[in-house]
Formats: structure tokens, C-alpha cells, sequence
């Protein structure tokens, strides 16, 4: 298994720039150059230096600061809608699959319902209803996100339900919450989990997305896609204001989509 | 949009239980890479596609800055959508625009002149006691179908705003009702006023005062003909209506009839640009004459300045920004606290750096250049000790949190709030700031749910009268636009004698009292006194900017050459 992840190189440049993005997290206050959230009007717009290695935004803040403390609100928003979509459809589809019948019936249908709108359409409307602010963005998308993990577990579900483990402990006289807990769910996670590694860096991209619009992050908060949206009017005269939060979003995706795929390689049983 | 596509195609891929091997890997990033770069020449297709269409130019590009290509069509861009045409019902400058065009008035501001000018009415007589004015209309006008403008056009036009209740009708509330109109002859009206009000005049000559054809009055049905005259002209302006696609184009075309001087441009296109830097890609390559003057932000209008075949026009304006301080709200209804914000406040660096020299300091809602403009008032200059030191004297010395409320797709308001709040900070306020879409925006600020909230203010006529009625009467509170939600029985007092006045000489000594009285109290902070400055290409001629309709384009009167 380790000598897997080793091979990869694409796995391993994803793990290199997920753990590059984590560190700056942690350690944005110690990394940063300057205060992100300084204003200096003296000096706006400047383009990048030795002393503002990537320049400075409309208001003069230096942008390689508010790049490095923006991995903080990216990473926050990213595990936290994951965290909380995660367990939400885990149990749920575990409940369906189990269950089955009406139970199924009623939770499978529901999911239907969020699964029939696009994700964004219905995130943008939730979040938009809620008024604008990061705390909204990252419950409109664990609330579009829970459904994907209800499927995937409850077809694993269903594909266990019967096998002979389950069966040796419903007939040692196990309730069915504690086969639930103790047979079924560990062994559904892992592809779900695979999943939620995956989500990781689509969640950042559409909590992006929602800043842009205007719909996340609130000045002067130095959210990626906020920082995309402000810049896009001057982005002829001053790029560098629009290409670094740019290059930085496609980074984190990036990184996170080729850890998540190499995860797969590495746990899903059925890649074996 | 791509990454809802992107993360469905992953998640039927986990179903399809196909092994993902290092290729199809690639093949992702290379997806990923692929949409980032579709998006960007997206952008650029657009342009092209655009200028493909063009109407007005065949071959732009090559020869973009020497000459227009067709003299007597003028292209105008805005990000404002236009709601309806309703002369007496909009209240929107998108549709000021328009209706402008389409519609005479009594009276009319014309180029830079902030008084009034005979249009429908060649002359007219004002009694002794400021309450009877005659109006003597001109023979030769006449409506698009023909007919007449008559005093019963002028009738039917009042009583229509007056029962309409909508924008229009605001301006004549206590001034005029359904009973002022007395016909004398077919081109005789007389108005009798309900009370002397002074800017009575001045009234007549904005958009509230268009005269529409009275046979609207047959399709009135039950909303007084609202929805049929929404996309329709039934004016007898210099233009008229030609053809509308809604949030695209809408086209007017000249009144070959027109009883006064037929205009050059033959044709004007309105363009809905939603992206003000699309709209500078037109203007640039020549497909775009003119863009409407709230669109773009200092910064790109700097780094315009030195394009060939463009010119950035500044002038004079009676814009004011405000920052309305909600009164009723604590600790903002301790008038300590409220000093201690306006002196809080980096007005040098707004109108320097953020506006980059085309706004100034100013001292009141009345602008510089305005009769009733208080020069006197004492400025609060930009001084944290002593916001600080007054914060101490009020008792919130270990400061408080504040919410600012600003709208969206305003680069300058964004940049004066996150100014605010880095300085704000210095002296333990802490200000978060909440951007909302125009819609809620009004809706929260009118119904009082706001602390502070910045905004601007352009009068539509210019008497001291208009800003302060509604800036600073108590029954202005909330929807009328006291934003402050002040309440001064004085100020009342002197507003109402205001209004009653004849003589201009007191009016101004209660009008720069009241700027006094309001400089002390500080329901409202004004960074600053805004410059007009328009984009346009160098071809564009007689293009003038009225001080307050700053929305006012004179298509009627500019040439191409």
C-alpha cells in the first residue's frame, strides 16, 4: 500500500501542495509579510516588487499576505462543509440502505430532490436568502453537499446487507443499530470517504465562486474569489491583482483532486 | 457553473466503479486546465462577437481611433437595466435616460444650467403672492401621433402623476392636487398651488413634470394605463421609441416632425453592458461612444486617460456621499459618538486616493455651486485623538462594534468602507460591513435596520429645499430618505418656513442655518462632493453634464464628427 502512494508522482505533487497549503494555514501569522487587512492608500496598484512580492491591491493591501491568510478561510470553509455533509450522509444512507422499504423511500426521494438541482443554482439561492456572508456560503453548501454521500453509501450498503458478517450478527441477536454502527458503516466509509477528499477542493472552488458573486466573503476579508471579484475591473492595467488569488484557487483544487484520486487508487476495494 | 459539471462527472465515475489509471489523471488536469482557459477566450469571443454585430461600425479595429463610422448613429453603454418607461411612475435614471427623450416638459434644464428654460410653455407669469402661475404653451407643439399639446395634455399629464402615487407624485405632495388645474384656453393652463412654494418652478423641468398624450387615458384600464405605457412613448419629444429588447438594446429614433430643432443623431442605441470592462473594450475599439458615468472607477478612468481617440470628461457635479447614521440605534444616538465617527474619517485620502481627485471635501448635504450653500460650517477634519478622546467623554471608551451597509458593484463605496474600518479600528471600533444587492439594500436602510449606511445623493433640482426635506424633516424618516432618522423639532420648524418663503434672502439664511444646526448634530457624515466624469471617444461633440441630472445625456443635441 505504501509503496503505492510512493509511485504516483501525481499523487505525491497533490500531497506536496495540500500539505504546502496547510502549513501557510497554520502558520499564516508567522509567513506573511504584512498585515492582510492593512490599508495603505500611498501605495496601491503597485506591481509586484522585492517588497510586495505580489504586488498591491486596490487599496494598497500587500496581496501575498492576503493570498497566505486566505488559505485559512478556504481550508476552513472546505473541511467544515465536509465535516458536516459527511456524517449527515453517511448515517442517512446507511438508514436507507439498511432499512430499506418506506424509510428508503422517503430519504432516497428527498435526496432526489436536492440531487435534481445544480449544486450551484441551489447554493446561490440558499446563500443569497440568508444574506451575504462566509458563515451562510458554508451552510448553503454543506446543505447541497450531504445528498452524494447518502448514494454512495447506501449502494455500498446494499451491496453488504446480506453478506455473511451481517448475517452471523443479526443471528447472534445484534440490534439493528448496533450492526448498523459496529458491520455496515465501517465498511461503507471508505468510498465515501474518497469522496469527501475529493469534494474537498470543489467545495473551496464553490465557496470561490459564491465571493465572487458577491454572495461569500464580506470586505475586507481576504477570500480568494472576493479577491478575483474586486480585481476584475482593473485586471488590464494591474494582472497581478487578479492572476495570484487565481493561480491560488487553481493550486488548492488542484492539489486536493490529485490527493483525492490517488486516495482512490490506494482504498477503493474495487480498484484492486 | 464548471464546478458543479466537473464534480458530477467525478461523482458517476465513482458509480461507474471504473478503475481511474494515471492517464485519466492527467486527462483531469488537463480538463481543469482546459476550462480555465475556455473561460478566458470566452471572455474574448464575446468582444468579437459583439463587434461582428456592430451596427454602426463594419471595420473597427484598424482604424478605431480616427473617425466614427457613421456620424448620425450614437451608441451609449450602461450596466443599468431599464425597468419601464412609465413617464410619471419610474424612478430609476436608467429610465430618466429615456423618458427624457420621449417627453417634453412644461419647462427644461438644458446643458450645464441648473435653471429652468421655456420648453412646452414659451412664458409664464407667477402672481404676487407665489400662489397662481399661468402658462402660455406653444402652438406649433404636438404630440408623436400629431395632435396637439394642449392645457388639457398639461391637465391630464399632473392629475395622471398626482393619482399614479408612484415617484412623481412625491415631488407635488403639498403642492399641488387634482384642483390646481384650470383650463383658460387650449393653450392657457393655470396652476394654483395648495401653499407658496418657492422651487415650484424648478419642479416642472424634471422627469416628473413629462407631458404624455392625454389619449393614454383610453387604455388606462384598472393601474391607469401603467402596464400599457411601460414600453411605449407616447410623448412629443425629440425622439422616439423604436424598438426595445429588454436588458439588451433599446433604440430611439429621431422625431423627423418635431415642432423644435430635429437632432442629428438619427439614431441612439442604449447598450446594457453588464461588465464595465467589456464596455471599455467597446468604447476602445470605437463600437461605444459614450458609457454612463457611474459605471466605471477612478482607477480605469485614469488609466484611460492616455488612450488614443478617448477623452475623460470631468465636470462639476452635485453629487454628495453620504453616510447616513441611524439616530434611533444605540450608542449612535449620543451625539459624542456620532462626532467622534465624523472625525474619524480620512476625507484627504478618500478624494485623493480613492477618487482620485475627482471628488472634494464638503460640509453639508447642500453641494458647492447650489444656492443655500453653506460655506461657513466647520469641516471635522481627520483627527483619531480626538475621536478617541470623545468616545472617552461618551463612555465607550473600551469601544464597540458597528455595521456599515454598502451595495454592491461599487468599487468606491467598497474602498471608503475597508478605509473606514482600518481607522475605525485605531480607535476600538470595530466595523464590519455588509454588502447587499441594491433591492435590499433600500429595503434595509428605509425600514431602519441599518447602523450606518453609505450611500450618495444627486438632487433632481436644485433648491436647498429637496436635499434638506429630505434629508432632515422628521417626516422624511425612513422611506422619505431621512436615513439618519433625525428628528429635530427646530430644523422642522425652519424647513417648513422654508418652503412658505418668497424671499430668497431669507431662505438662504434658514437653509445654512439648518446646515449648522446639522453640522453640530451629525446625523450624516459626507466624505465628499463628487466630480462628474464621463468616458467618451474624442468624436463626441456638445456633450455637456448638468450638475445634478448627472444621468442626463443630451442625445438630442450632440454631433459625431
Amino acid at each position: 500500500m505504501v509503496r503505492r502512494v510512493f509511485l504516483s508522482p501525481l499523487t505525491m505533487l497533490g500531497l506536496f501542495i495540500v500539505v504546502m497549503i496547510v502549513i501557510l494555514a497554520i502558520f499564516a501569522p508567522w509567513i506573511a509579510p504584512n498585515d492582510p487587512l492593512q490599508v495603505n492608500l500611498g501605495q496601491k496598484l503597485l506591481p509586484p516588487s522585492s517588497e510586495h512580492l505580489f504586488g498591491t491591491d486596490e487599496v494598497g493591501r500587500d496581496i501575498l499576505s492576503r493570498i497566505i491568510f486566505g488559505t485559512r478561510i478556504s481550508l476552513k470553509i472546505g473541511f467544515l462543509v465536509v465535516i458536516i455533509a459527511f456524517p449527515i450522509g453517511t448515517i442517512l444512507g446507511a438508514i436507507a440502505g439498511y432499512a430499506g422499504g418506506a424509510v428508503d423511500q422517503v430519504i432516497m426521494r428527498i435526496t432526489d430532490i436536492f440531487l435534481s438541482f445544480p449544486g450551484i443554482i441551489l447554493s446561490m439561492s440558499i446563500a443569497a436568502a440568508l444574506g451575504p456572508s462566509i458563515e451562510n456560503v458554508l451552510l448553503a453548501l454543506a446543505v447541497t453537499w450531504w445528498p452524494w454521500y447518502t448514494r454512495i453509501v447506501r449502494s455500498s450498503v446494499l451491496s453488504i446487507k446480506n453478506s455473511e458478517f451481517v448475517e452471523s450478527a443479526r443471528a447472534l441477536g445484534a440490534s439493528p443499530i448496533r450492526i448498523l454502527i459496529k458491520e455496515i458503516i465501517p465498511n461503507t466509509i471508505g468510498p465515501a470517504s474518497i469522496q469527501a477528499s475529493l469534494d474537498l477542493g470543489f467545495v473551496i472552488l464553490s465557496a470561490a465562486g459564491l465571493s465572487f458573486i458577491g454572495l461569500g466573503a464580506q470586505p475586507p476579508s481576504p477570500e480568494w474569489g472576493a479577491m478575483l471579484s474586486s480585481s476584475r475591473e482593473i485586471l488590464r492595467d494591474a494582472w497581478w491583482s487578479a492572476t495570484f488569488p487565481g493561480i491560488a484557487i487553481l493550486l488548492t483544487v488542484l492539489g486536493f483532486n490529485l490527493l483525492g484520486d490517488g486516495l482512490r487508487d490506494l482504498l477503493d476495494p474495487k480498484n484492486r | 457553473m464548471p464546478s458543479s459539471i466537473i464534480g458530477n462527472t467525478i461523482k458517476n465515475d465513482q458509480f461507474g466503479g471504473k478503475p481511474m489509471n494515471k492517464s485519466r489523471l492527467l486527462g483531469k488536469a488537463m480538463s481543469l486546465l482546459l476550462i480555465v482557459m475556455l473561460a478566458l477566450t470566452g471572455c474574448n469571443k464575446y468582444n468579437q462577437e459583439s463587434s461582428g454585430e456592430g451596427n454602426t461600425s463594419e471595420n473597427n479595429g484598424t482604424n478605431a481611433s480616427a473617425k466614427p463610422s457613421d456620424p448620425n448613429v450614437f451608441n451609449f453603454a450602461t450596466n443599468q437595466d431599464i425597468p419601464h418607461l412609465d413617464p410619471h411612475g419610474t424612478s430609476a435614471n436608467t429610465s430618466f435616460r429615456v423618458t427624457y427623450m420621449l417627453y417634453d416638459r412644461l419647462v427644461t434644464y438644458d446643458g450645464t444650467d441648473t435653471e429652468v428654460k421655456p420648453q412646452l410653455a414659451e412664458k409664464w407669469d407667477i402672481s404676487d403672492d407665489g400662489l397662481t402661475y399661468t402658462f402660455y404653451l406653444n402652438k406649433e407643439a404636438k404630440f408623436h401621433d400629431g395632435t396637439p399639446v394642449t392645457a388639457e395634455a398639461v391637465k391630464y399629464s399632473f392629475t395622471r402623476a398626482i393619482d399614479v402615487g408612484k415617484s412623481a407624485a412625491g415631488q407635488f405632495k403639498g403642492v399641488i392636487n387634482k384642483d390646481s388645474f384650470e383650463i383658460v384656453d387650449d393653450h392657457t393652463i393655470k396652476i394654483k398651488l395648495e401653499q407658496p412654494f418657492a422651487p415650484f418652478i424648478k419642479t416642472l423641468g424634471t422627469v416628473f413634470g413629462n407631458i404624455v398624450n392625454p389619449k393614454l387615458a383610453e387604455h388606462h384600464g384598472d393601474d391607469l394605463g401603467e402596464s400599457y405605457i411601460a414600453d411605449k412613448d407616447m410623448g412629443s419629444g425629440p425622439y422616439v421609441l423604436e424598438s426595445w429588447d429588454r436588458g439588451q438594446k433599446l433604440v430611439l429614433k429621431a422625431n423627423e416632425d418635431y415642432w423644435g430643432t430635429s437632432p442629428t443623431m438619427k439614431t441612439v442605441n442604449i447598450q446594457i453592458v453588464n461588465e464595465p470592462s467589456t464596455a471599455r473594450l467597446m468604447l476602445e475599439k470605437g463600437e461605444i461612444d459614450l458609457i454612463d458615468d457611474t459605471m466605471l472607477s477612478p482607477d480605469v478612468m485614469k488609466q484611460m486617460e492616455d488612450t488614443e481617440g478617448i477623452e475623460i470628461v470631468k465636470s462639476p457635479g452635485y453629487a454628495i456621499d453620504d453616510i447616513a447614521i441611524n439616530m434611533e440605534k444605540e450608542p449612535l444616538d449620543n451625539v459624542k459618538v456620532r462626532q467622534a465617527l465624523a472625525y474619524a474619517v480620512n476625507y484627504d485620502s478618500i478624494n485623493k486616493d480613492i477618487l482620485l481627485d475627482a471628488g472634494k471635501r464638503v460640509g453639508g448635504i447642500i453641494p458647492e455651486g447650489m444656492f443655500g450653500y453653506n460655506p461657513d460650517v466647520k469641516l471635522y477634519d481627520f483627527d483619531l485623538e480626538k475621536a478617541k478622546a470623545l468616545l472617552k467623554e461618551a463612555g465607550y471608551e473600551k469601544g464597540f462594534d458597528l455595521e456599515l451597509l454598502i451595495s454592491e458593484n461599487n468599487e468606491v463605496r467598497k474602498n471608503i468602507a475597508v478605509m473606514m474600518q482600518s481607522d475605525l479600528k485605531q480607535i476600538g471600533i470595530n466595523l464590519n460591513i455588509k454588502t447587499l444587492a441594491w433591492p435590499t439594500f433600500l429595503e434595509t436602510v428605509t425600514s431602519g435596520g441599518h447602523q450606518l449606511a453609505l450611500a450618495s445623493w444627486t438632487p433632481d433640482y436644485p433648491d436647498p429645499d429637496y436635499n434638506l426635506w429630505y434629508f432632515a424633516h422628521s417626516s422624511s424618516k425612513g422611506p422619505g430618505f431621512n436615513l439618519a432618522y433625525f428628528d429635530n423639532k427646530n430644523v422642522d420648524q425652519l424647513l417648513e418656513e422654508g418652503r412658505k418663503t418668497v424671499d430668497e434672502n431669507r431662505r438662504e439664511e434658514i437653509y445654512k442655518e439648518i446646515q449648522t444646526i446639522m453640522n453640530d448634530e451629525v446625523p450624516y457624515i459626507f466624505p465628499s462632493q463628487r466630480l462628474v466624469e464621463v468616458a467618451k471617444r474624442e468624436w463626441v461633440k456638445g456633450f455637456e453634464i448638468n450638475p445634478m441630472n448627472t444621468w442626463y445625456v443630451p442625445f438630442q443635441k450632440i454631433t459625431k464628427e
